[in-house]
């Protein structure tokens, strides 16, 4: 299949902080591609370079095969990204916010209020519409967030830790839709710590650490990889192959110091 | 009450508010710079009173009616804090609220911790106290009498505060609120007196800041003072103090609204931030009628609108307003035996709107900036979003100079043109520079220091670009110009403010392409 993300030796550093260190990654077309990580792996930073949010220090990031950097707007109306902090403009009603997101990316009205009163069913907000953001929960406004990356139905989905403070039933519904976008030819893109979900939801996965890409493939993939049994669970992997970068590294550390 | 428990509160509420000072040496030096700057303005204020008092000059009426003006200003601050109800740290409602502690003790302890706090803050004014009985030579008795006059005023006034606190937290209804507001209309009616001959002035009011402030004024004007106004000020403090009393038993503990914790010498960047934010949600109307029309055809106006919903609704325009309403009182009191026909009180008016726009970018870069993620993860065109923020501003810039400007000048017939010349470019210029600065040190301008700096350089920035206005408005006022003249001189300035505004808003959009966020 053809990768619809691609990522090629990309480095980024803010404030002193090596962030990503060549990472290397490939997200294809039609499946639910997980991004593993410890905290400070670099997880957020790689979606935020995807979608525009941060310039990478150097390396190539394709999106369908346009160089973002090149070609940096065009690509971004294939996306829909939901950020990990979420900050949204509290003193919108919840339908003024979907409208906002509608508007800005030349939707035309009709068809934003479709989409709104379609996911706002779905998602039960519909009694919600003209509350502020503000005075919703953490969980509403989470699935606010998300109702807007997928008013306008985009091809991509990016989302950052989606599952953070969604109900059971709303994780359900979430989970379906990706399961339903995938299954229409759509790719989502998410990172998450819920290893769990991950493992019973994500085609493949990547796993990075500081920065580097320690492996990705499908589960089966990264049992060989990892020498772990047939029966190993992503947690079990995933625990084995973040020790093993972190001893290799450590090793390094001291050579390189000595 | 166990005077052990209310101690050991007091203790560790100094040492939370404390807490900067061992955090960093930068909030030493920030309260150095606090009383350091204050105590020049301080001595100024002595030796003018000081002055007045032995050339045996001043109408002690007026004295008294500004005095009170200022007090009656502290206990209506005090009463709309209270609206809020009782507010606690989170650190409070989750480790003090939850011990074996009764409410009393509490707020015996925040009694005391308040009244240190307020030493800390009225230290300036020590100086100003002792300077003025040295200079003035006055004898121990009446020295004595200041110092016990201005704390029975201030123990009581924190008393008031904390019973309408503990109403409003005990009794949440409309009435309550309602009451606090009348109580505060009443105490702030009075300064019609010092602007207009009405009958209605404090002096003639038997206010607890009227008997504070004609204490003052008698004790320093004429060494001497009224026995009634002390009784009356004693009065006062029992009145409080039996409030205070008549309600501090209660359960109030699961009523509290939850404050961030920030100490006023945190100079850390989340502390400013936080800060900034708390200051601005304090005035903040989410409950406004407007709303975005959601059947907008032009995208322009829909993102207008949204600005100005924002402004609206974040509280921006209350505390702009509130400001700028307070700056226009100021300059209209110190001048208004001079206006009478002459457009100089206008034009001071509309030179510090520019303030509006210092405080609209900022407030932006603060609360705004952080949901920029939308936009510019969306692939939309980010040059209408801009363009939205700018006029927003630009509305908001000029519509409330214009309401304080206007009544201004029918009321004292003068003509406003001047003023207007010179708010226009104020508002274009001011704007767009104000804007492309935050939007140019969006990254940096929210950490700190770094962020106050940031407003300062847009001001100095603007004022710059703004002096040809100056100078092409003032031309006419100065040389005979024809009429004709006058008028290329003043289309002259108002075609260089769009130039400018045109220009700083290509490079804002310019900038805004690169910004992380």
């Amino acid at each position: 299949m053809a990768p619809v993300i691609e990522l090629i030796d990309v480095w980024k550093s803010y404030d002193g902080f090596q962030a990503l260190r060549g990472l290397n990654l490939m997200v294809e077309s039609g499946e639910i591609f997980g991004l593993l990580g410890p905290n400070g792996a670099g997880k957020t930073t790689t979606l935020r370079i995807i979608v525009g949010l941060l310039r990478m220090d150097r390396g190539v990031v394709k999106v369908k095969g346009i160089d973002i950097s090149r070609e940096q707007y065009e690509y971004k109306k294939l996306i829909g990204y939901v950020p990990e902090n979420l900050s949204l403009p509290e003193y919108l009603t919840l339908e003024e916010f979907l409208m906002y997101s509608g508007k800005i990316r030349n939707l035309p009205g009709d068809k934003i209020k479709e989409k709104m009163n379609y996911y706002t069913e779905l998602f039960e907000l519909k009694e919600k519409r003209r509350s502020l953001l503000l005075s919703l929960s953490r969980g509403m406004r989470q699935k606010a967030a998300i109702i807007s990356a997928l008013i306008h139905d985009p091809e991509i989905l990016i989302l950052d830790e989606p599952f953070i403070g969604i109900d059971p039933a709303g994780q359900r519904m979430l989970k379906d839709i990706f399961v339903e976008r995938v299954r229409r030819g759509g790719t989502v893109f998410i990172s998450t710590h819920l290893l769990d979900t991950a493992e019973r939801l994500c085609d493949r996965v990547a796993i990075i650490y500081r920065g580097q890409n320690i492996a990705s493939g499908s589960l089966e993939s990264l049992r060989k990889v990892s020498k772990s049994g047939e029966n190993a669970t992503l947690e079990e992997v995933f625990l084995k192959l973040t020790e093993e970068t972190k001893e290799h590294l450590s090793k390094e550390d001291i050579e390189m110091k000595s | 009450m166990r005077l052990n428990i209310i101690l050991n509160l007091y203790a560790l509420k100094i040492k939370v508010f404390f807490g900067a000072f061992r955090a960093s040496k930068a909030s030493i030096a920030l309260l150095f710079v606090y009383v350091l700057g204050l105590l020049p303005s301080i001595m100024g204020l002595s030796l003018s009173i000081v002055n007045a008092v032995k050339q045996g000059y001043g109408d002690a009426g007026l004295y008294v009616d500004v005095l009170a003006a200022v007090t009656s200003a502290i206990m209506a601050a005090a009463i709309l804090l209270s609206i809020r109800g009782v507010t606690a740290f989170e650190y409070e409602q989750n480790i003090v609220f939850t011990s074996p502690l009764y409410p009393r003790e509490f707020l015996v302890a925040s009694f005391l911790a308040n009244l240190t706090f307020l030493l800390i803050f009225v230290f300036p004014l020590i100086f100003l106290y002792v300077s003025l009985i040295l200079l003035l030579n006055l004898p121990l008795t009446l020295a004595a009498l200041i110092f016990l006059s201005s704390f029975i005023f201030v123990v009581s006034t924190i008393f008031l505060k904390t019973f309408f606190s503990l109403v409003k937290a005990l009794y949440d209804r409309v009435w309550v609120s309602a009451l606090m507001i009348i109580i505060v209309l009443v105490l702030m009616l009075p300064i019609i007196g010092i602007f207009t001959p009405s009958p209605l002035r404090y002096n003639a009011l038997p206010y607890p800041s009227t008997l504070f402030a004609k204490i003052l004024v008698d004790v320093i004007l004429h060494r001497s003072f009224v026995f009634s106004d002390v009784l009356g000020l004693l009065l006062f403090l029992i009145v409080s103090l039996i409030f205070f009393a008549s309600v501090s038993d209660r359960n109030f503990f699961p009523l509290t609204v939850q404050i961030p914790l920030i100490s006023p010498f945190d100079v850390s960047a989340r502390a400013q931030v936080s800060k900034m934010e708390s200051n601005i949600r304090l005035f903040s109307r989410m409950n406004l009628p407007l709303s975005l029309n959601l059947e907008s055809k032009s995208l322009l106006n829909f993102l207008i609108r949204k600005e100005v919903i924002r402004i609206m609704r974040e509280g921006s325009l209350f505390t702009i307003i509130l400001i700028y309403a307070i700056l226009s009182i100021i300059f209209t009191v110190t001048s208004s035996p001079f206006i009478s026909g002459s457009p100089s009180l206008l034009i001071i008016l509309s030179t510090y709107s520019i303030i509006i726009s210092v405080m609209l970018a900022g407030n932006w870069r603060i609360l705004e900036a952080k949901n920029l993620w939308l936009p510019l993860s969306s692939g939309a065109d980010i040059r209408p979003i801009i363009r939205a923020t700018l006029y927003a501003f630009i509305i908001v810039s000029l519509s409330v100079p214009l309401a304080i400007i206007f009544p201004i000048s029918i009321f004292y017939r003068v003509n406003p043109m001047p003023a207007l010349i010179i708010l226009v470019p104020t508002s274009l210029i001011g704007c767009s520079i104000n804007l492309y600065v935050a939007v140019k040190f969006l990254k940096e301008g929210r950490k700190g220091i770094f962020s106050i700096l940031v407003g300062w350089l847009s001001m100095l920035l603007s004022l710059l670009l703004l002096a040809p206005v100056y100078i092409l408005a003032a031309l006419p006022m100065l040389i005979s110009l024809s009429v004709a003249l006058s008028a290329i001189s003043l289309l002259g300035a108002l075609v260089y403010s769009i130039i400018i505004m045109k220009i700083f808003l290509k490079l804002t959009e310019k900038s805004i392409k690169f910004i992380e966020v």
